[in-house]
């Protein structure tokens, strides 16, 4: 019995080992991120590597902030992140709700078509809709990147679809009898039950938006409307990379959206993990 | 009903919203009534520092125009920009993407513009003009020039019982067999033989052997010529010697820390070093006690008379065809060329395009380098970037066969002949 | 009465979905065949497009960065995508299990997903540094000499399912998901059948979640196909490369969608790169297709035991 407890034991300490080995991998690139920006470039470029900073400087952030017009370019980034929020959290579960406890013809029409836009390689229409932003007059405003938000992306769409498809249809019914209207079943029911898919996508938006690189690198070109993304570039030079400074102004970069996450975390898995329910 | 009428409202006032906060012409001119000319360049850094101290110099210079310079975070929003209406007036480039860009028409004709200016083009040697040339026209106005030399640790030419660097490829290879050191795990700790930078082994280690990736006329791909597999055959010997992955290591550590305190030659690990004039400036930023020489890049024993072969390159400056206000660009281009160049290259320490400041005291003491660089430079032996219309695809591909031939993945006749292949089918 | 209903209903589920319908028709559909007509012509960024016929499609098959592109691009769906895939279920194995940590556990896996794509790539492109990496570093305290990870054409793929096997964080927890959705009485009559834990996991946890990993599978397999961010940052971050359009060391990371932003928006040959656009829309299209058939054939399979 005894001998049994402490393999037992045993077995349970390996585990942890290993989960704690396995914490510290992925980990790592944070770790990486924050302590290069605290430390000098000679710091930085010393062998064997040292964890930590020699000497602990805080200046790599302030020099960052003043090498790129920062504040501008996050005060620009969280415009498009904002609007493109508003325009998903608006048409995702109208659009999904018309798909899930609507019966309706086109709802299998258009549950379709959503799954084939999603094999559709942004790269195909990328040149097209160049143009077609071009010839609007639009390119160089942020409505070539915020206008697809309005109009739902498709993952989002089967997202939402997934869990409103979880809400009993009873309920629905029950509140149809009562005389509530479409829009009221959807506004007073469907909506308040969706918070967890929405937080996923709320977090999902955020995240691509905040982040996105080739829309903006394509479509911006007034400096003073440049995204962070790009500012990220302005510290790759021609020959060389200014590390320490990359890796503070990443971690200025990075923190919205780990607060974020953080903050909704728990919604937020929820509704991620009923995605890949089966459709 | 009414929720939904609401919901469509909220929706519109929301997207007009944000059509409205892009709304607002831009005002191209500034409150004293200049006219605003926008130019972009793709320093970072300090050297963006220094553009704009340049830009600031011309602002002060006349009341006509004013200069707002951009450092761009990639060079593909020049063409992004042009495509939009956001083109900006002033571009700087290098003299290959000039030729890159004129294939497809996007550039002023500088020739006609500064004809009808009467600007006076015998500030520029004919290998200033060539390169940035398409079918005898000048689309941009070099500003700097880059030609490239051989720097060498002195201290390490003495460990092994020189006092005098090579003047042909063969001398250069001995000393840098008996220069190159292995620490205990037999990896690289001193590197005799030039391979880093990358682009000087591209250019100037080829050049030196008489190779060329372009034929005289600029547009006739010759990559399997005779130099070419020649200087890589002394090329791969060295780095078979040692390793081909040892050495792909320590070139690959020399490329990070490139131009900072650790660069392999401040660091005295590294013999010789192909590289510009700023790489002087350089040495006396990061580790003044390094005991260096400059010399020319070395011939062959059959072609001595190659010495001091390097590339020709310029950081240049152009309008592109959709500018807006091309009169500004042109005075600030005109500008920057002539009476503006002489303090942007103190203070980024680059060689001149304009010949009349190859001469100038103040730039020859500016920099222990420059001197014997000028010397080079007057010489107009430069050889200057193919100027094909696929070139930028064609530079693409040499960069990619050198690496199957370094990495030991094909042989070097194989790969230059499928490369010359692939180049004259493209021709085609 | 009733078929009033239905057409109400009708109308309703269309006015919900219209803005999508209106998205699609103009952010989809109409640049599909906009792309389709400008595969058949020359353009650069500020011409017209202009008739050439098939041109820019004999073009491709007789480039050789085409297929190497494409071959790239393969490996990463084909060979990458089945590891992140077994990454992926392991990590979420391990959340699955009941000890103290789980939620730490399932926080950790899934961080590394929420982070911007190009910062994290730049993070990583400092870590494979040979010499001054923390990989390279932390294997040299057990007398292992790293590769030159984003150097060697050899290992510069590997560096990318190693920087992918750290960001399979969406992928994990609907793996997760589907674990914690198998009813416990199953494992349970297992141990009473007296199966060992590989058995179990064969047996019970295989089939469980076959359906969410197939579904993962597609999804995976289509953004392969689309793999850019990184590849792009890794390439304009390597300096010394002065042509402007790299694709790692001897175009070993050249992927298909980065040669296709090469061929737009460095050489400026916009037709050739919609026929390009054309050829991947065309294999993935295909690709889903032939999943999405085998799945239904495994599922019924499946079922029909």
């Amino acid at each position: 019995m005894n001998i049994y407890k402490t393999k037992k034991e045993v077995s349970k300490l390996m585990f942890y080992i290993l989960f704690a080995c396995l914490a510290i991998v992925f980990l790592s690139p944070f770790i990486v991120m924050l302590t290069t920006s605290f430390k000098t470039l000679d710091d930085a470029f010393t062998v064997p590597v040292k964890i930590l900073p020699r000497d602990w400087i805080f200046t790599n952030y302030g020099d960052a902030v003043e090498r790129i017009p920062y504040w501008r370019y996050m005060g620009n980034t969280a415009y498009i992140t904002l609007f493109s929020l508003i325009g998903e959290l608006i048409v995702v579960p109208l659009v999904a709700y018309s798909l899930a406890k609507i019966k309706w013809k086109g709802a299998a029409i258009i549950s379709g078509l959503i799954m084939a836009t999603m094999m559709i390689p942004y790269t195909v229409t990328m040149i097209p809709l160049y143009r077609t932003w071009h010839a609007l007059g639009l390119t160089g405003s942020y409505v070539p990147l915020i206008a697809p938000h309005f109009a739902g992306h498709a993952f989002y769409i089967i997202i939402m679809r997934q869990f409103m498809k979880g809400i009993p249809n009873s309920l629905f019914e029950a509140a149809k009898i009562d005389g509530a209207n479409e829009f009221q079943r959807f506004m007073y029911l469907g909506i308040p039950m969706c918070k967890p898919a929405l937080t996923t996508i709320a977090i999902y938006t955020f995240n691509a938006a905040w982040s996105d690189y080739l829309a903006p690198l394509i479509y911006i070109s007034n400096k003073d409307r440049m995204t962070l993304s790009l500012g990220l570039q302005q510290f790759l030079n021609e020959y060389t990379v200014d590390w320490t400074l990359l890796m503070a102004a990443a971690v200025i970069f990075v923190l919205p959206v780990l607060v974020l996450f953080f903050i909704f975390q728990r919604n937020f898995v929820e509704g991620v993990a009923t995605s890949g329910l089966k459709a | 009903m009414k929720k939904k009428t609401i919901l469509v409202l909220t929706v519109m006032i929301l997207s007009s919203l944000f059509l409205f906060a892009q709304g607002g012409s831009e005002e191209r001119l500034t409150e004293d009534g200049r006219q605003i000319v926008t130019y972009w360049y793709y320093h970072k850094g300090n050297e963006a520092t220094i553009q704009e101290n340049a830009i600031a110099r011309f602002n002060a210079s006349q009341d006509e125009y004013f200069v707002e310079g951009f450092s761009v975070p990639d060079k593909q929003k020049y063409l992004v920009a042009m495509a939009s209406d956001e083109s900006p007036d002033v571009i700087a480039l290098t003299n290959a993407e000039v030729i890159s860009y004129q294939t497809n028409g996007l550039l002023e004709d500088m020739s006609t513009m500064g004809e009808a200016n009467g600007f006076d083009f015998s500030i520029y040697d004919k290998p200033a003009v060539t390169a940035n040339s398409v079918d005898g026209r000048m689309y941009a106005y070099p500003l700097t020039s880059v030609v490239i030399q051989m720097f060498y640790n002195k201290d390490l030419l003495a460990s092994i019982g020189e006092t005098e660097p090579p003047t042909t490829m063969e001398e250069l290879f001995e000393m840098a067999e008996k220069a190159t050191t292995l620490d205990a795990d037999g990896n690289i700790d001193i590197l005799g033989y030039p391979l880093f930078p990358l682009a000087s082994a591209r250019q100037e280690l080829i050049y030196a052997f008489g190779g060329r990736w372009a034929a005289e006329d600029g547009v006739t791909p010759t990559a399997n010529c005779e130099g070419n597999i020649k200087s890589l055959e002394m090329n791969m010997a060295f780095r078979e010697k040692y390793g081909v992955e040892k050495v792909q290591r320590f070139v690959a550590t020399g490329n990070t820390n490139r131009y900072t305190p650790q660069d392999i030659f401040f660091a005295g690990k590294q013999l010789f070093r192909f590289d510009g004039p700023w790489f002087a400036n350089n040495i006396k930023q990061y580790n003044p006690d390094i005991n260096f020489g400059v010399a020319m890049v070395p011939g062959t024993e059959a072609d001595p008379e190659l010495l001091g072969v390097s590339r020709y390159e310029n950081t240049s400056l152009a309008i592109p065809v959709v500018a807006k206000e091309k009169d500004g660009a042109y005075a600030f281009i005109s500008w920057f060329v002539t009476e503006g160049a002489k303090d942007f290259l103190l203070e980024i320490g680059s060689l001149p395009a304009n010949n009349t400041l190859y001469d100038d005291p103040d730039l020859l003491a500016s920099n222990e380098a420059f001197p014997s660089f000028m010397e080079a430079l007057k010489t107009g032996n430069g050889i200057e970037a193919p100027r094909m219309d696929y070139s930028a695809e064609y530079i693409s591909m040499v960069d990619e066969y050198l690496d199957y031939i370094y990495n030991g993945t094909m042989g070097i006749e194989d790969a230059l002949n499928e490369l010359q292949a692939q180049a004259e089918a493209m021709a085609d | 009465m009733k078929k009033l209903r239905i057409s109400r209903d009708g109308r309703n589920g269309f006015l919900f979905a219209l803005p999508w319908i209106i998205g699609f028709l103009l952010l989809s559909l109409y640049p599909l065949i906009m792309s389709l007509y400008y595969s058949f012509t020359e353009f650069n960024f500020i011409s017209n497009p202009e008739w050439v016929g098939l041109d820019n499609y004999k073009d491709l098959f007789g480039d050789r960065r085409f297929y190497k592109s494409l071959s790239n691009t393969c490996f990463y769906a084909f060979v990458a995508t089945p590891i992140l895939l077994v990454v992926a279920l392991l990590l979420a194995l391990i959340a699955n299990k009941k000890f103290k940590l789980k939620g730490v556990a399932r926080t950790v896996f899934f961080l590394p997903s929420v982070i911007p794509m190009v910062a994290a790539t730049m993070v990583w492109i400092w870590m494979f540094d040979p010499t001054y990496g923390y990989i390279n570093n932390f294997l040299s305290l057990f007398g292992i000499e790293g590769p030159a990870w984003l150097i060697n054409p050899k290992t510069t793929k590997w560096a990318l399912v190693l920087m992918g096997s750290w960001c399979t964080g969406t992928t994990m927890l609907v793996c997760l998901a589907a674990l914690q959705d198998v009813p416990n009485s199953y494992y349970e009559s297992a141990d009473l059948d007296g199966a060992n834990a590989f058995q179990k996991f064969i047996h019970i946890t295989i089939p469980s979640v076959a359906h969410v990993l197939v579904y993962q599978a597609i999804l995976n397999l289509i953004n392969a196909f689309q793999y850019f961010t990184q590849v792009y940052v890794i390439t304009t971050a390597s300096g010394g490369n002065t042509s402007g359009a790299s694709g790692g060391p001897e175009n070993s990371i050249l992927m298909y969608p980065l040669y296709l932003f090469h061929n737009a928006f460095v050489y400026q040959k916009m037709g050739k790169a919609s026929a390009m656009a054309w050829i991947l829309m065309v294999i993935v299209g295909l690709l889903t297709i032939v999943m999405v058939k085998l799945s239904k054939k495994a599922t019924s399979n499946a079922g029909g035991e």
